[in-house]
């Protein structure tokens, strides 16, 4: 088990870049002639802001946060971070995609090794960020001898060792088991909390988004169909999801996303 | 000592067995020693002729050594230049299938006229029945690497040789190894095959001229020690290549194949 706030007392903010907005500028996507997968997305995503991407498989939420992520240029619109430099983007993926070769210490501190630092300065972030996700004692281990939870924790060091503005997660917990689930999403959220990176999550489950998310984007057949406010408290811990309001606002959502898919 | 017995008791049982056959055929059939002579017929004529066969498997081994070793070269080095230019690839990989497509004997007849006879003509043919295999598998485990993986190196703006190197080589890594050990079980019959040809009486012969000389002469038990000591040599280099595969990819890499559960 690890803490779900092992940084207690320490403060990464000061050393953290700015976080930045996202402006998605009527985004299309065409995959081949008559697939249409996106049609015309346009948002507005405040700097530091935790924002979800609901909606049904096909909807078009992976997309785009590739789209985002500049990993697929879009067939139409644009996307802008409001900023003069590219933002530093962090990638979650579904699969912890850890590189089986590299212990855990060479894996979480994979993007400080292609930015060319110092090995010194590589390893003291690898063992800062395993004390934050709880696998101290995994940090010589290779990625075959952890269990997915272990390797989804390290994917998520991984994705902070480089202090991303941007952090895009795309259903990354959807392989792990519901306690560990559970865990991480309250990590995630008191990281983001104390770091203030912009997020955008892929998720399918309304009561994740609803704990995570402070806005919630609900894509539909390619168009944004909904817009979604979070209303709750901007210091979340798992007792947030005993309360009244949080149900009702997870059961409101189930209601609007039902009645989309009877319509 | 009792995990080794349990690991090689089948494989005692099976070579007991293949002996208890071959008396059964040569007793069944009632075969002379010029068609087919005993095992302990064999060993008797290989300890004999142990100077002769032995030098000539020495030169054998070493004709097969250095074109091995030759092809693991240039194999792995062709893989990467097709792995850093794709266009390089396209246009030169067809070529190299096509070459492979000529069978060894021909390939030999070729290199002798080419070269005359002697070890270099031997070594060339040794190393052109291993270095497709090698090459082919290389490139593939290359080419084979996951989207997730080389989204990241891009999300972290990765250079061209750290994508090579960091990324595609080890990912190939057990396709390289499969490549020697598919060229590790070949290069013994080619190197033989290619003395047939490439050895002169005048020359030091490896085992294929022993091979052609007791074949001419009716000297079968010899024939056999030969071919003895042939099949002796290939177990050396599949050997070499399961350990040196077991010592680089065992800590990270499941070698062991999942024969599955009892019925």
């Amino acid at each position: 088990m690890f803490p779900l706030h092992p940084f207690a007392g320490i403060s990464y903010s000061a050393a953290m870049e700015e976080s930045v907005s996202i402006h998605i500028d009527n985004v299309v996507q065409t995959f081949s002639p008559g697939t249409r997968v996106l049609r015309g997305i346009s948002a507005t995503i405040k700097p530091g802001s935790f924002v979800g991407l609901l909606g049904p498989s096909g909807a078009g939420k992976s997309t785009l946060l590739r789209i985002v992520a500049g990993l697929l240029p879009p067939t139409g619109g644009r996307i802008d971070f409001g900023s003069e430099r590219e933002p530093d983007i962090s990638f979650i993926f579904q699969q912890p995609s850890l590189l089986p070769w590299l212990r855990l210490h060479d894996n979480i501190a994979l993007p400080l090794r292609l930015d060319g630092r110092p090995k010194e300065e590589r390893r003291a972030r690898a063992s800062e960020l395993a004390q934050r996700v709880g696998l101290s004692e995994a940090l010589e281990r290779y990625p075959r001898q952890l269990s997915v939870g272990m390797q989804m924790r390290a994917s998520l060091a991984r994705a902070l060792a480089c202090r991303p503005q941007l952090l895009l997660l795309d259903e990354p917990l959807a392989a792990v088991d519901a306690l560990t689930r559970t865990q991480l999403n309250a990590s995630l959220r008191s990281w983001h909390e104390e770091d203030r990176w912009t997020a955008l999550l892929v998720t399918h489950s309304i009561e994740e988004a609803v704990f995570l998310c402070d806005r919630i984007l609900v894509l539909d057949h390619g168009v944004l169909a909904e817009d979604y406010a979070v209303e709750g408290p901007a210091r979340r811990s798992l007792e947030w999801k005993s309360e009244a309001a949080y149900h009702a606002q997870v059961d409101q959502l189930n209601r609007q996303l039902l009645q989309k898919a009877a319509q | 000592m009792r995990r080794w017995c349990t690991q090689f008791w089948p494989v005692g049982l099976g070579l007991l067995g293949f002996i208890a056959t071959w008396y059964a055929v040569i007793w069944a059939f009632d075969l002379q020693w010029f068609q087919l002579p005993s095992p302990h017929v064999v060993l008797a004529s290989l300890a004999e002729h142990w100077r002769e066969l032995g030098s000539a498997a020495w030169r054998t081994w070493r004709s097969a050594s250095l074109g091995f070793l030759a092809a693991t070269c240039l194999g792995l080095t062709t893989s990467l230049l097709f792995g850093a230019l794709p266009l390089v690839r396209r246009v030169v990989y067809p070529a190299l299938v096509l070459l492979q497509m000529i069978p060894i004997i021909a390939s030999a007849a070729m290199v002798v006229i080419l070269l005359d006879t002697g070890t270099i003509a031997t070594v060339v043919i040794a190393f052109l029945i291993s270095y497709f295999p090698i090459m082919a598998n290389t490139t593939r485990g290359l080419m084979e690497v996951p989207r997730e993986q080389l989204d990241l190196f891009q999300l972290y703006r990765a250079r061209g040789w750290q994508r090579l190197f960091w990324l595609r080589l080890p990912q190939a890594l057990p396709a390289f190894f499969t490549g020697l050990h598919v060229a590790s079980t070949l290069v013994v019959i080619g190197t033989v095959t290619g003395e047939l040809f490439a050895t002169s009486s005048d020359d030091q012969g490896g085992l294929g001229y022993l091979i052609f000389v007791y074949r001419a002469q009716l000297k079968t038990p010899e024939l056999y020690s030969a071919a003895l000591l042939s099949s002796v040599l290939g177990f050396f280099f599949v050997g070499v290549v399961s350990l040196l595969r077991r010592m680089l990819l065992s800590p990270w890499y499941k070698l062991e194949v999942d024969e599955g559960a009892p019925d």
